[in-house]
């Protein structure tokens, strides 16, 4: 590959401004990173050691979900602040390309806090667990990052840019708690356990509980979770986007 | 161009380190800590009787949990705690417990076990029985079913074996012949012969029969110390029989460890209780067969107890449904009796759930529950009344590793559905029992009663007197006792002739038509509903038995010879057409020479 295909690819080069985007935003980058790697550490390692592998499995999902949320989110609201959206626009640049290089970069994030998270956890907690079941974890955390990147895209279209960071933490750190990723669904009341089994990070959480062996999971009633909800955002996304013609975001 | 290399030379370097992550050890002595966490890779397969029940209420014996796990492995309890704090192992099947409260299978700490008692409880939750009185006749093979941990739908059975009684006292009535110490010099002879048999602790009757309206020979005061202190040379219990205030006083004077009746002549005084207390004795109050004895309300008064009484198998129907003759001459001193329960849980005596079954008014296994309830009734805290028919008991009888849900105790379970320790009548919703970790079917191999199924009309109408080869003189000499009778077909019907004497409990003499082609054969007969029966006697009173379902004890109603009677099988309760047995007719008293002639006996 050379300077002159990347040229003629737009998307890669989107790709590639995205990771240098990331890279040159240490505030957005290392907050993004540290935070689900130092809950877990926390709760998982220090204070509930016995109960590493499920935690491992909840906060690599919190950690996930937030990369996916705040790359999109927060980016997302603060380009149309800068008038680089109009811009991106107004350019030629595929539309496709420009969400691709935010998902490829929320991936990327999801894939280094999923692997740091697991080194952690099987070195400090005792985690054991199959090579297969490492990939298909990593895996189903790397994919399962997709539909909470059109969430954050719905949501940076939709909110005003100087209170997405505010509005996407008040709804990231709910969202992540009343999924049980802090603590285990089973232990809340029913009624917010009724509401636990709504909500997509729930059942991206009992997806990567199941490949580890932690505890069964009922695919078919996640993946229409995950899909419905992928699909809710999809058509915001939608909205939103076309909400932009003819304002200056 | 660089970014990008260096953008896939760190995902390759994370996936590069998915590689070299840890796997499980398959050493099988791996830690406990990893035991926890790791997942083995291969584990699609369960190991059998490996289980968590998860998020449910626990009573462990002792406390209560609100959100635990309990982890079965191997018949016997490996984990139990709060869910946070308590590992499930790979490949444990997890059973949600979510609304349920999980109890340790109960200890019903006097029943008379016989036939399928040890199944019947255990369908109940009851896994574990103290038996006050039986023939060692199987006790090897009781004692070597207990001691496994094995698949099982019977509760281990422990027990004291045969009774020690006076010649002709409490005990004896029953056809069973005990052997009678012979004074204090026998003794321990007489001890040691019964722990030779396998007997697991000594029980002696003291019972002179004053409160229930008849007199009996008792063992006196220094036949009673000499059995209590042959029983504690070989360091095993001695628990007594007793009815009445003195005959309680003279038993805890020769030492006894615990009494396995509350006695009923008078309330239990603080001041008693209290130097019960300080002596440790222990009392096995037996309410529910106390309730039956003074024409108390049974387990029918509870709510839930519809759906359980489907559960019933036909001697636990027949047992329930059969009452003590005179009960409703005592029923004015059941509030001193649960008073008495007050008094001495106040003082501090140790209470102990039990239920006398299978005596009248109570049946095996739903009966400890009711006791539990009537504890509860009684004013026990909830978790002291359930701590009566677990830990306590377990505590104070050789019953190891039973009653309690704690690592290493043995995975006998009760699952209910709802709060027992709000409200103990949840106790009768049960979900589920485990016996050495295996699932115990609640429903019973019996056919279900002939009145939930009126539409399985099989039975043709029949008049007995028409096939006399049926008929055969029957008494209680059969029993044990000294009645004989004799039959004679004439013109009229059947002539019955015998002589009617003391020596049986409930003695009786008369004949016996048998349904099936063999005496007590068992057959289909539903579909009769009614006994026509017009028999020709100066008696005031013939007894008409029903055997059904195999049970031992008849069902029995008495009729007034002078005039033509309809008895109504659908309102026999106990009476199990599905396998009808036979019918009797009895002259039940008085003493003497009797006659009577059956002259029109049909089923329709």
């Amino acid at each position: 590959m050379n300077t002159a295909a990347i040229s003629r690819n737009p998307s890669l080069q989107l790709i590639q401004a995205q990771w240098l985007n990331l890279v040159r935003t240490p505030s957005y980058t290392i907050p993004t990173l540290l935070f689900p790697l130092m809950f877990y550490s926390f709760f998982g390692l220090l204070m509930i050691r016995v109960q590493a592998l499920w935690l491992l499995c909840t906060f690599a999902t919190f950690g996930v979900m937030g990369a996916a949320l705040f790359s999109f989110g927060v980016g997302i609201a603060t380009e149309r602040a800068q008038g680089w959206m109009m811009l991106l626009r107004a350019s030629p640049a595929p539309v496709g390309a420009i969400v691709a290089g935010k998902a490829f970069g929320a991936m990327l994030f999801a894939l280094i806090i999923v692997v740091v998270m697991a080194v952690l956890g099987a070195t400090f907690g005792d985690v054991r667990l199959a090579t297969s079941q490492w990939l298909l974890l990593t895996g189903v955390l790397v994919a399962g990052a997709l539909p909470f990147c059109l969430m954050g895209l719905a949501l940076g279209l939709w909110i005003k840019p100087n209170a997405a960071p505010a509005v996407l933490n008040l709804i990231y750190l709910p969202l992540g708690f009343l999924s049980g990723l802090w603590i285990p669904a089973m232990q809340f009341p029913p009624l917010l356990q009724a509401i636990a089994e709504w909500l997509p990070p729930y059942h991206l959480a009992a997806l990567a509980l199941d490949v580890t062996g932690a505890k069964t999971a009922d695919w078919s009633a996640a993946m229409l979770n995950l899909g419905a909800f992928t699909l809710i955002f999809g058509v915001m996304t939608a909205l939103g986007w076309k909400r932009l013609d003819g304002t200056r975001g | 161009m660089k970014n990008l290399w260096i953008v896939l030379i760190v995902i390759a370097l994370a996936i590069g380190v998915l590689f070299v992550l840890p796997e499980p050890t398959d050493s099988p002595t791996e830690s406990s800590t990893a035991a926890v966490t790791g997942a083995a890779p291969a584990s699609e397969v369960t190991p059998p009787g490996r289980f968590a029940i998860t998020n449910v209420r626990l009573f462990d014996g002792a406390r209560v949990l609100d959100r635990a796990v309990v982890v079965v492995d191997q018949g016997r309890v490996i984990a139990a705690g709060r869910m946070m704090t308590t590992p499930i192992p790979d490949g444990a099947a997890v059973i949600d417990g979510s609304g349920k409260t999980l109890l340790p299978g109960l200890i019903d700490s006097h029943v008379h076990s016989f036939g399928d008692a040890q199944k019947d409880a255990a369908r109940f939750g009851v896994t574990t029985v103290l038996d006050m009185f039986r023939p060692p006749t199987d006790f090897e093979a009781q004692h070597a079913a207990r001691a496994l941990i094995e698949p099982t739908d019977r509760a281990d059975l422990f027990s004291a074996g045969y009774l020690a009684t006076a010649e002709g006292g409490h005990g004896t009535q029953y056809g069973i012949d005990v052997p009678i110490p012979q004074g204090p010099g026998d003794a321990q002879s007489w001890v040691d012969a019964r722990l030779a048999e396998g007997s697991d602790w000594i029980k002696i009757v003291v019972e002179g029969g004053r409160v229930w309206g008849s007199e009996t020979p008792t063992l006196d005061a220094a036949m009673v110390q000499a059995l209590v202190e042959a029983a504690h040379a070989r360091d095993v219990l001695a628990v007594a029989h007793v009815s009445t205030r003195a005959e309680a006083e003279l038993a805890v004077a020769a030492g006894v460890d615990g009494l396995v009746h509350l006695f009923v002549d008078e309330p239990v005084e603080p001041s008693m209780a209290d130097n019960w207390a300080e002596r440790g004795l222990f009392v096995i109050p037996t309410m529910p067969v106390l309730a039956a004895a003074h024409d108390q309300p049974g387990p029918n008064r509870m709510a839930g107890f519809g759906a359980l009484s489907e559960k019933l198998s036909s001697e636990q129907r027949r047992s329930l449904n059969s009452a003590f003759p005179g009960a409703a001459m005592r029923s004015g001193r059941w509030p001193g009796v649960e008073s008495s329960i007050a008094t001495l849980h106040e003082a501090g005596v140790p209470l102990l759930a039990g239920s006398d079954a299978p005596n009248p008014g109570t049946a095996h296994g739903l009966s400890l529950l009711d006791a539990v309830i009537r504890l509860r009734e009684a004013g026990l805290p909830t978790i002291e009344a359930l701590r009566a028919a677990t830990d306590v008991p377990a505590s104070l009888f050789p019953i190891d590793e039973r009653g309690c849900l704690r690592p290493g105790c043995r995975a006998d379970l009760l699952l209910v559905s709802g709060n027992p320790l709000q409200d103990p009548s949840a106790l009768l919703a049960i979900e589920g029992v485990w016996k050495n970790g295996s699932p115990v079917a609640l429903e019973t191999d019996a056919p279900p009663p002939s009145e939930s199924e009126p539409g399985a009309a099989t039975a043709e109408a029949v008049d007995l007197l028409a096939q006399p080869s049926g008929w055969m003189p029957s008494a209680d000499d059969f029993m044990g006792g000294a009645s004989e009778s004799a039959i004679e077909p004439e013109d009229r019907g059947l002539r019955v002739t015998g002589t009617l004497r003391s020596g049986f409990a409930f003695p009786y003499a008369g004949a016996m038509w048998n349904a099936g082609n063999f005496p007590m054969d068992a057959v289909d007969r539903r579909g009769w509903s009614t006994l026509h029966l017009n028999v020709d006697s100066d008696l005031g009173m013939l007894r008409v038995m029903f055997f059904s379902g195999g049970n031992p004890q008849p069902v029995w109603r008495d009729i007034a010879p002078a005039d033509a009677v309809e008895i109504d099988l659908t309102e026999l309760a106990g009476v199990d057409l599905s396998a009808f047995q036979a019918v009797g007719v009895f002259a039940a008293q008085p003493n003497g020479a009797f006659e009577f002639v059956i002259e029109e006996a049909r089923f329709e």
